[in-house]
């Protein structure tokens, strides 16, 4: 090709395309790496072009279903008129159209939202995921493994949406009990919404599974080491307290500055308990260092873990 | 992100959950170390090209979106992705892109995202602004194949061999649609620059000679 329009074309090129570290920076480069090798890689590998059409295709029958037609405007219109009366028909139908197993059930809010309420949390997250995708939505769930005892949540329920611009809002409905299609969650998501969202969920943890989602503390109400009064306490102490409490410990050492790689080794006796959390069934992390936490610490600590003790 | 549960952190998103950073990092994925490690070198080699490419031909938000998309699509389909991945990469942005667009209903984001660039390149000189208008219009009036045909070689580096590649088609096409995208480029920049009223405050004057007869000389 011409040199000449090479060159030309270059100054065609936005300028954006010569920054791609600094728009796609790499913190975010690498928390998206991290996501995308925690999805499982085999399942749908082939399918992965094809999901993309069948999202594309997904929205594409939302958008008709519900009138979106901005793109042509000399029907708008007869597209806002036509909308409405879909609109209208839609959420009549739509929750008697539903197949019994459904796993998200979707219609038309109040105010021309939709509003997706999830009556199987319990499905597969690909299931579910191609629930949105069969009403052209791009939200990815996550499914994440948790203990039982969490406090005000019950397994099956959505915990966490994101979005871009926070555009899907989670609202609780009902009472929220143990047990499939106990604990309803709406999503409120914006007719004419096209971004992507991802929504959690969370469910028991098998045993031996590691917590994805747990309390912040094991000293917590509710939790086997509440009022055990470890923080602080040596390493030599701890262990018999958590072997009564038939809990395996998983210990984290703080090695220099820089953090307490998780590890099967036991610290020595005389370290101090640092903090511990819920690792997975029957099972804590313990995190450990050589000084004993500083005292006001330990005061506040106390304060906030040995409520009821 | 919204919590019903003031106590749940969510380690995967937080990062840590309590005094301590988590140091664990769980391969849920049921992919080998292997597989990791060459997943992890494609997307560290490439993964500036891919966004250089994408940032190129849309808004910074799309171009995240379909960098995400992209680099999803090449995890899961890791066994097709060749020794030389960068065309192979670039093909599935493209896809992925093409699907945004049609998605958003904007078929012609890409030469909307051009004439940015060639208003920025332009300034506050007329003249220039009038002649990029005129080889916009040309760019315009290629097919998409050859559109992206020309980009890829002349703003994404690859050769025809990449670029046929990327985008599936066989050499011989691609030289084709890269002729004649070339022809119809040239005729545009050796004509005239007409008079662009309403560009730049519709200062244009006509001349009578081409932009870049006095400074460029296309073959």
């Amino acid at each position: 090709m011409s040199e000449n329009v090479v060159e030309l074309l270059r100054r065609f090129r936005h300028d954006d395309a010569h920054r791609p570290r600094e728009i796609l920076p790499a913190d975010w480069r690498a928390a998206l790496l991290e996501q995308i090798v925690r999805e499982p890689r085999s399942v749908g590998a082939d399918a992965a072009p094809s999901r993309s059409m069948a999202e594309e295709s997904g929205r594409r029958t939302l958008d008709a279903r519900i009138g979106y037609g901005r793109r042509h405007l000399a029907v708008v219109v007869l597209g806002v008129i036509a909308a409405a009366a879909l609109s209208a028909l839609l959420s009549r139908i739509s929750l008697s159209a539903q197949p019994a197993q459904a796993a998200v059930v979707f219609r038309i809010g109040k105010h021309g939202e939709i509003v997706a309420r999830i009556v199987n949390p319990f499905a597969a997250a690909r299931q579910l995921e191609n629930a949105f995708i069969a009403h052209g939505l791009h939200i990815r769930v996550q499914v994440l493994p948790a203990p039982t005892s969490l406090d005000q949540v019950s397994p099956g329920t959505t915990v966490f949406v994101s979005s871009k611009g926070n555009a899907i809002r989670m609202i609780q409905t009902g009472p929220c009990r143990r047990g499939p299609s106990s604990c309803h969650s709406d999503l409120l998501i914006p007719r004419h919404f096209i971004g992507a969202g991802t929504i959690t969920i969370y469910r028991p943890a098998k045993p031996g599974e590691q917590y994805q989602i747990a309390p912040q503390s094991s000293f917590l109400p509710g939790q086997p080491l509440h009022c055990s009064h470890l923080l602080g306490a040596r390493v030599r102490t701890a262990i018999p307290v958590l072997s009564a409490h038939k809990l395996k410990a998983v210990w984290q050492v703080k090695t220099g500055d820089y953090g307490h790689p998780a590890s099967a080794t036991r610290p020595p006796g005389d370290y101090f308990v640092w903090a511990i959390w819920p690792w997975g069934p029957r099972t804590v992390e313990v995190a450990t260092e050589s000084v004993s936490p500083h005292h006001d610490l330990k005061v506040l600590g106390a304060q906030y873990f040995d409520k009821g003790c | 992100m919204q919590c019903d549960c003031e106590r749940c952190v969510p380690r995967n998103i937080s990062g840590s959950a309590g005094h301590f950073p988590s140091m664990k990092a769980t391969r849920r994925s049921g992919a080998t170390e292997s597989e990791h490690r060459r997943f992890e070198r494609v997307y560290a080699d490439h993964s500036d090209a891919v966004a250089s490419y994408l940032l190129a031909r849309t808004d910074r938000d799309s171009a995240a979106d379909a960098f995400a998309r992209s680099f999803e699509i090449a995890w899961r389909r890791l066994p097709d992705v060749p020794l030389e991945p960068l065309p192979w990469l670039l093909g599935v942005a493209r896809r992925v892109l093409a699907e945004q667009r049609r998605a958003a209903g904007r078929h012609t984001a890409l030469v909307e995202r051009i004439g940015q660039a060639a208003f920025e390149a332009a300034g506050d000189d007329t003249e220039t602004a009038c002649f990029h208008e005129q080889v916009l219009a040309a760019i315009r009036a290629l097919t998409p194949l050859q559109q992206e045909a020309l980009l890829l070689t002349a703003w994404d580096g690859l050769s025809q061999r990449e670029a046929a590649a990327a985008l599936g088609c066989s050499r011989g096409a691609l030289a084709l649609r890269l002729h004649r995208a070339r022809r119809q480029l040239r005729d545009a920049a050796s004509k005239p620059v007409s008079s662009v009223a309403g560009i730049r405050g519709g200062k244009a004057e006509p001349r009578g000679r081409g932009h870049l007869s006095m400074s460029q000389e296309m073959p």
